[in-house]
């Protein structure tokens, strides 16, 4: 047989031959990058356990690395950033979902594509702003009405959050509604159905498993924020429940103690390394069950 | 499905939501405006040192040395993020080393900034011995953009059509002459306005440059990626944690000049995208 | 093997041919010879496994993720997949026409220059591109306005466009998947006169839902259907005389 008939006419140049290990390289490389991160944080948090007993991490109820005998009770910043997230996404959610409603249903094509923009705006806005903010207008307006309204406090960080928070909501379950098949709403507009009534039980059930997930990746983002509830929320390390006082996040504990001059190998040091664990777990878990939640309903929607 | 004229009360109150949310992102915009008119001023701007007082202050440090970190972080992560969607959209004969890279991305994806910088704070400052300076600002923040930037890089290389792509194959042209002639051209446009888009988030960061730690006060403009860290958002925070109200003023004025490059950027990636289309054609 | 004394001798040759998509089979045990300078037909239901059978014959299957194939295609004899053979190679010599018409956003100059050009065949390429052109009856029309964008040409001068781009680089087959179900009757009628024209010079392979067109245009016809071939053979035969009830229950059921 011949098989020189059928190859390559010409030499192949150098574009042709290092083109494709170049970008397996990249792809490599980019991986690495995830790789090389949960790395650092997986050593550095064993050596903090080695040090610190995983017992008092989770179980302590008090937060204090620099006092003289260290605690490390991460259950108060814990219970703080799970009080910022959940409080500001009782903000984000409902206005959120409504205005993704508004925007996917009755906004005319113009309005639409201000709302659109203005979340897109919003989405834009780096969170240290949003967190002068909190403090310079959020806080002062809350002070005018609550006299007992602390000068850090969680509601302001929760608001601020929230203000966050909104784009993402808005435009994942906006896409969810928007996914929803047209000809399902036609069904039930066509049997007389008042537009209310097709949105509340055809629409919104179609799309809840997406909306459901959008609310979770949010949850997820706020976990995470951090220049917000360092600026806006204080540095007080202690359970406590009121919105109007002062708290101190996981976020904000690495972002006040860590101002770069921290020892290498100092408890203190291996302290942001187990916090980052928790917020890195956290936050993948959070996204693990939106995809969780979306993979389950459209399994049930096509069988 | 759109009716503007068949409203109910559902629609009332999601008008309400957005007409609140709306009103809100206004109200938030034009007060940081007020408070940053006092200090606005062409000395606030070019002044080539940030003080400890609220008087003759500015932010020319920090606009240098974020644009110091722009330029790292581009420099590394688009060469590295675009190449990697390319491998991933044209040249990954496995799938699973495909998907092993996309899930790691998504992991990455989903690491909170702040915990970027602790990161960077071990790797870049301490381990590879790049102290508090702008390049290890600039290399945090690559490794944060990455994921985003290969993933806009993916959604622009899809937008090119299947048909066209399996065309050029038809006609004997090799992968890299698809790529290069092809791919890389016709999706330009969205490449160059989503890598703008995804940079300009970048470099409002501020959790991971605090937690490196960046300076808020310095009395030189930096000159060179192994300076001292400086950047507009930690500039913001650190005049935002001064009680004092001059200071208050000078984070607001600071939090303009970020808002205004950052929308600068994506204006600019949004019309160089344009451009590249036009030409194309 | 000398072209012209093979006579109808294979230029293609498919072997128990199977090809499947992300574990979806598409294509089951085919073996199947395409003549040379013959028109064959590949008829059958929507999703019976023509497309895929003409895109093994260039090796297009495997730009899709998760395409596996078994079994052999030899064109002039040469398993295209063994070591050595080059897949651009394979395509420049076996050129595709594909349903729609799918133009590069460039001028009609770069379109059809377009295989020559990554080829590196380019000391002619004026010369070629006219040729290539004239054969499709578009050089008198568009000889004055080669650098106009190819999308501002009608459809059915873009989809004759394709065929230029592809006889500009001397193929010995022709694979033509579909390329008149986008256009109207009128186009249809002028790509089927350029398809008859082509006859002879190229050995082509047409893959049509279109049962007239086949008995129109086509020598040999091979029916498909599940991703089986059922039967093949001379085009009047398989339109008259079916063997199999599957064929015959195609081409009488729904024939207009």
């Amino acid at each position: 047989m011949r098989p020189q008939v059928l190859a390559a006419s010409r030499v192949p140049g150098l574009g042709d031959r290092l083109a494709g290990p170049a970008f397996l390289v990249c792809a490599l490389l980019s991986a690495s990058v995830a790789i090389v991160l949960l790395a650092v944080i997986g050593v550095e948090t064993a050596r903090f356990f080695s040090q610190v007993s995983p017992l008092e991490f989770f179980a302590r109820t008090r937060w204090a690395p620099l006092a003289e005998t260290p605690n490390f009770g991460v259950l108060p910043l814990f219970a703080a950033t799970a009080q910022v997230a959940v409080g500001a996404l009782c903000i984000a959610a409902p206005l959120g979902l409504l205005m993704a409603l508004y925007i996917a249903q009755y906004a005319g094509e113009t309005v639409a594509r201000g709302l659109n923009a203005i979340m897109g705006g919003l989405a834009g806005v780096p969170t240290v702003i949003l967190g002068y903010l909190a403090l310079n207008l959020v806080t002062p307006a809350l002070r005018s009405l609550w006299a007992g309204v602390e000068a850090f406090n969680a509601l302001s960080a929760c608001i601020a959050v929230a203000a966050m928070l909104l784009p993402t909501v808005v435009v994942l379950s906006r896409d969810a509604l928007a996914r929803v098949p047209v000809p399902l709403m036609e069904a039930g507009l066509a049997l007389g159905a008042p537009r209310g009534r097709v949105v509340l039980r055809v629409q919104l059930p179609a799309a809840g498993a997406g909306m459901a997930a959008a609310v979770l990746m949010a949850l997820a983002r706020a976990v995470g924020e951090t220049m917000i509830v360092t600026l806006a929320a204080g540095n007080q390390a202690q359970l406590g429940w009121s919105p109007l006082e002062g708290l101190r996040t996981l976020t904000a504990y690495i972002a006040q103690a860590s101002l770069g001059d921290t020892a290498t190998g100092t408890l203190q040091y291996g302290s942001f390394f187990a916090v980052s664990a928790v917020l890195v777990a956290v936050s993948w878990g959070l996204r693990g069950l939106a995809g969780l939640v979306v993979a389950r309903a459209s399994g049930w929607r096509r069988p | 499905m759109r009716a503007a004229r068949d409203r109910d009360w559902l629609g009332g109150l999601s008008g309400a939501a957005a007409v609140l949310s709306g009103g809100a992102f206004l109200t938030l915009m034009g007060f940081l405006l007020i408070d940053a008119l006092p200090a606005l001023q062409l000395d606030f701007l070019l002044s080539p040192s940030t003080s400890r007082l609220p008087d003759g202050t500015g932010i020319g440090p920090a606009v240098v040395g974020s644009a110091w970190i722009l330029l790292i972080a581009a420099a590394l992560a688009l060469p590295v993020g675009i190449g990697t969607a390319v491998y991933l959209e044209e040249y990954a004969r496995r799938r699973r080393t495909a998907t092993a890279v996309g899930r790691a991305l998504d992991g990455l994806a989903a690491v909170p900034p702040v915990v970027h910088g602790v990161v960077g704070l071990a790797v870049f400052v301490r381990a590879l011995g790049m102290g508090a300076t702008i390049l290890a600002g600039g290399c945090t923040l690559a490794t944060l953009a990455l994921p985003a930037v290969v993933s806009t890089a993916r959604e622009a290389l899809r937008s090119v059509s299947p048909e066209v792509r399996l065309a050029a194959y038809s006609l004997g042209a090799t992968k890299w002459q698809v790529v290069r002639r092809e791919l890389l051209p016709t999706a330009a446009p969205s490449l160059v306005a989503g890598s703008c888009l995804t940079l300009s988030r970048a470099i409002g960061e501020a959790a991971p440059l605090l937690v490196l730690g960046a300076v808020s006060f310095i009395t030189f403009v930096p000159a060179a990626p192994g300076d001292p860290l400086v950047s507009l958002p930690t500039q913001v925070f650190a005049w935002t944690t001064r009680a004092h109200a001059d200071f208050a003023a000078l984070a607001a004025a600071a939090s303009v000049a970020l808002l205004a490059a950052m929308v600068g950027l994506r204006l600019a990636g949004a019309v160089l995208g344009r451009a590249l289309q036009r030409s194309a054609r | 093997m000398n072209r012209s004394a093979s006579g109808r001798s294979p230029v293609l040759v498919a072997e128990d041919l199977s090809v499947s998509f992300a574990g979806k089979v598409a294509l089951e045990g085919v073996s199947l010879a395409i003549p040379r300078g013959c028109l064959t037909a590949l008829i059958g239901p929507e999703g019976g496994g023509k497309s895929t059978l003409l895109r093994s014959f260039n090796r297009l299957n495997e730009l899709t993720p998760g395409a596996v194939t078994a079994g052999i295609v030899r064109l002039n004899g040469v398993d295209i997949h063994q070591g050595g053979v080059d897949a651009a190679t394979v395509r420049r010599k076996v050129g595709m026409v594909f349903p729609e018409a799918t133009l590069f956003p460039r001028s009609i100059f770069d379109n059809v220059a377009f295989g020559l050009r990554a080829s590196g065949q380019v000391e002619e390429l004026h010369n070629r591109i006219e040729e290539a052109l004239t054969t499709v009856g578009l050089w008198s029309g568009i000889a004055d306005t080669l650098d106009a964008r190819a999308l501002s040409l009608a459809p059915g001068d873009r989809q004759r466009l394709c065929f230029a781009r592809t006889l500009a680089l001397r193929p010995e087959v022709l694979l033509l998947d579909e390329p008149t179900t986008a256009l109207d009757s009128a186009a249809t009628a002028r790509i089927e006169s350029l398809v008859h024209g082509l006859k002879g010079d190229y050995t082509i392979v047409l893959a049509t839902s279109g049962r007239r067109q086949a008995a129109r245009l086509s020598e040999l016809t091979a029916y498909l259907e599940g991703g089986e071939l059922v039967e093949h053979g001379p085009t009047e035969t398989i339109f008259t005389n079916p063997r199999d009830a599957r064929t015959e229950s195609y081409l009488t059921g729904r024939f207009r």
